[in-house]
């Protein structure tokens, strides 16, 4: 094996910039889109100014309320007169400032004037943003009173247990969650229920979805060597050397699927320090087998061709359908449904659906060990 | 060692290229090929190469048979094709180390630059493609002799090259053959070439014209 990494150094040594380039490109454009992605988002959100002139739970939990909607941008601020001047510039939408005694007013089940705000007549976001606030204005008011109702009974019924406001808000709280566990599903009779792992999947919600279908990419540009080197007038040569081509090439397989690991690998450091993708076990054997899945593909799809154009054009076309069957462009729940093995043949299905294995794991060695034994064969009827 | 040639015929579909073939080649001879394109020069060296089989007759290299033992034989034999083989955008030095790896004997740098250096090929350092033609025949002819071969098969070793390069692959082919004992056959159409390496010369398509010319030339033919 020694001889063949000296060969293969001798052959990447002239290309090490195009490799480097390859080696880094996944994780590069991973970063790219995924903060291109974000910043995005953030400028797609309506900015809107809260001002919080009291540290109240319920008026701290209001604010996280209206964080956590894909349509707002909260900007905290500590100024009114500041919050103003940026409504004024349009730097903010609105701007809404959650009085002191919010807190009071609602646990005394007070709906009115809570809540100052201000807006021109450009905040095309302010309607939908009150009407965000009242909602969950009007949810707290709700939960204080029926605490206030519950605690009301307890005493004029002189129970001994009379629960405490805090402690009706806690449970309200956990009957919510308890409540949302519940799955509703709606089927037409006769059809089958749709699971959860039916739902569709988004290239962006982690890293590991951009940087495989990247990854796919790079390791065809990578395997370019295969069709260099299976086709150069050098062939001729191994019939007197000690390796066969198809050995020489095996080797190069092993070589290069050992090291492109060892380069996942550094991805997922990568991604540990920018996306906090903690170490697990099971995630070290979804990247293992999805390399070795890819590289198989990638090998057997390169000795299929002659031409390196060829060979390049086919790559992207594989890398666009395997975008497709991923159900990133086009919903593919029901095509899933009616052929799941479609689902099997998606060469990222490792790292995206986190899956020990796709149709390729299987497959790729087959088809590797009857290109191996025609060579026997093929050597044995030359022999 | 001797290659015993018994009788060998190779056809491609209907058309025969070699009918009947019977030669020996001792340690020590150059042997010339020639014929017109297509008599089957080439498919003669490709049958001896181990590249591709003779349809009938048997051949032998010392102790080993072409039917049985094609494995030992590859070891024992050094094929140098007609277009050149070579890694491009390799250096002299690169492309020696490339092969020397993959081939069954271990040559120290020293031993394969001074194989280079044998041939008149000193651009040790120089990449493949800033060669010259000959530059590039002659290491197309080293990288064939790694590996110390008895029997060495050279598909027309000096097409289109300077006068120069042909002088020096002739003197070294004469030398390897008369120092090492190596067997060499191989093609040209060049008959001065021919003449003044070759110890004796097949013709391949027993094509007359070809005939005269080596009577004319008193070259000793190998009857066939």
């Amino acid at each position: 094996m020694m001889d063949i990494i000296t060969t293969r150094w001798l052959h990447l040594k002239k290309h090490l910039l195009s490799i480097l380039f390859w080696f880094v490109l996944p994780i590069l454009l991973t970063w790219i889109f995924l903060t291109g992605s974000e910043a995005m988002q953030n400028q797609s959100q309506i900015p809107v100014g809260i001002i919080l002139k009291e540290d109240s739970e319920i008026a701290i939990q209001l604010k996280e309320k209206l964080d956590k909607s894909d349509l707002i941008r909260v900007i905290e601020m500590e100024n009114e007169t500041e919050a103003k001047q940026m409504v004024t510039r349009h730097e903010l939408d609105s701007a809404f400032i959650i009085k002191e005694g919010y807190a009071d007013a609602i646990q005394s089940g007070q709906r009115n004037r809570l809540i100052t705000s201000y807006r021109t007549d450009l905040s095309m976001g302010y309607t939908p943003v009150v009407e965000m606030i009242a909602s969950f204005v009007q949810e707290d008011s709700g939960k204080s009173k029926t605490a206030y109702t519950i605690m009301d009974l307890g005493e004029s019924l002189k129970s001994s247990s009379v629960p405490t406001y805090q402690e009706v808000i806690d449970k309200i709280y956990s009957i919510e969650e308890s409540e949302n566990l519940l799955f509703t599903n709606f089927t037409l009779l006769g059809e089958e229920a749709k699971t959860s792992a039916d739902t569709g999947f988004s290239l962006f919600q982690n890293p590991w979805g951009l940087w495989s279908v990247f990854t796919l990419l790079s390791t065809f540009f990578l395997f370019d060597w295969l069709i260099k080197e299976r086709n150069a007038s050098t062939r001729i040569r191994f019939i007197f050397h000690r390796f066969s081509l198809r050995q020489y090439l095996i080797y190069n397989f092993i070589l290069y699927s050992f090291g492109l690991f060892i380069l996942d690998m550094f991805a997922w450091i990568a991604f540990y320090f920018l996306y906090d993708e903690k170490w697990s076990l099971p995630q070290f054997g979804y990247i293992l087998s999805f390399r070795l899945t890819i590289c198989m593909l990638v090998f057997l799809v390169g000795l299929s061709f002659k031409k390196l154009l060829s060979y390049y054009i086919t790559a992207i076309l594989i890398v666009l359908v395997t975008i497709i069957i991923s159900g990133i462009i086009i919903p593919m729940d029901g095509v899933y449904a009616s052929y799941p093995w479609i689902a099997y043949l998606n060469p990222l299905r490792q790292v995206v659906y986190e899956q020990a294995w796709s149709g390729w794991t299987i497959l790729g060695p087959i088809c590797l060990i009857v290109w191996c034994m025609k060579g026997v064969y093929n050597n044995a009827a030359r022999n | 060692m001797q290659l015993e040639i018994d009788n060998i015929s190779k056809s491609f579909g209907k058309k025969k290229v070699l009918e009947n073939l019977s030669f020996q080649v001792n340690s020590g001879e150059i042997i010339g090929l020639v014929g017109e394109n297509g008599a089957g020069k080439s498919s003669l060296l490709r049958i001896l190469a181990t590249i591709s089989k003779a349809n009938t007759g048997s051949i032998r290299l010392g102790e080993w048979t072409y039917e049985k033992n094609r494995k030992q034989l590859r070891k024992l034999v050094g094929f140098v094709p007609q277009d050149i083989a070579l890694w491009e955008d390799m250096t002299v030095e690169e492309n020696m180390i490339f092969f020397e790896k993959l081939s069954w004997v271990n040559r120290s740098k020293d031993e394969l630059k001074q194989l280079c250096e044998d041939m008149e090929l000193l651009k040790w350092k120089e990449p493949v493609h800033m060669l010259s033609g000959g530059m590039k025949r002659k290491l197309n002819m080293a990288i064939s002799l790694i590996h110390n071969p008895e029997l060495l098969l050279l598909d027309e070793p000096t097409v289109g090259i300077d006068l120069r390069s042909k002088k020096e692959i002739a003197q070294y082919l004469k030398q390897k053959a008369q120092d090492d004992h190596k067997m060499i056959m191989y093609t040209s159409h060049d008959m001065d070439e021919i003449k003044s390496i070759c110890h004796a010369v097949i013709c391949i398509g027993n094509d007359p014209f070809y005939e005269n010319l080596l009577r004319e030339a008193n070259m000793k033919i190998i009857s066939i």
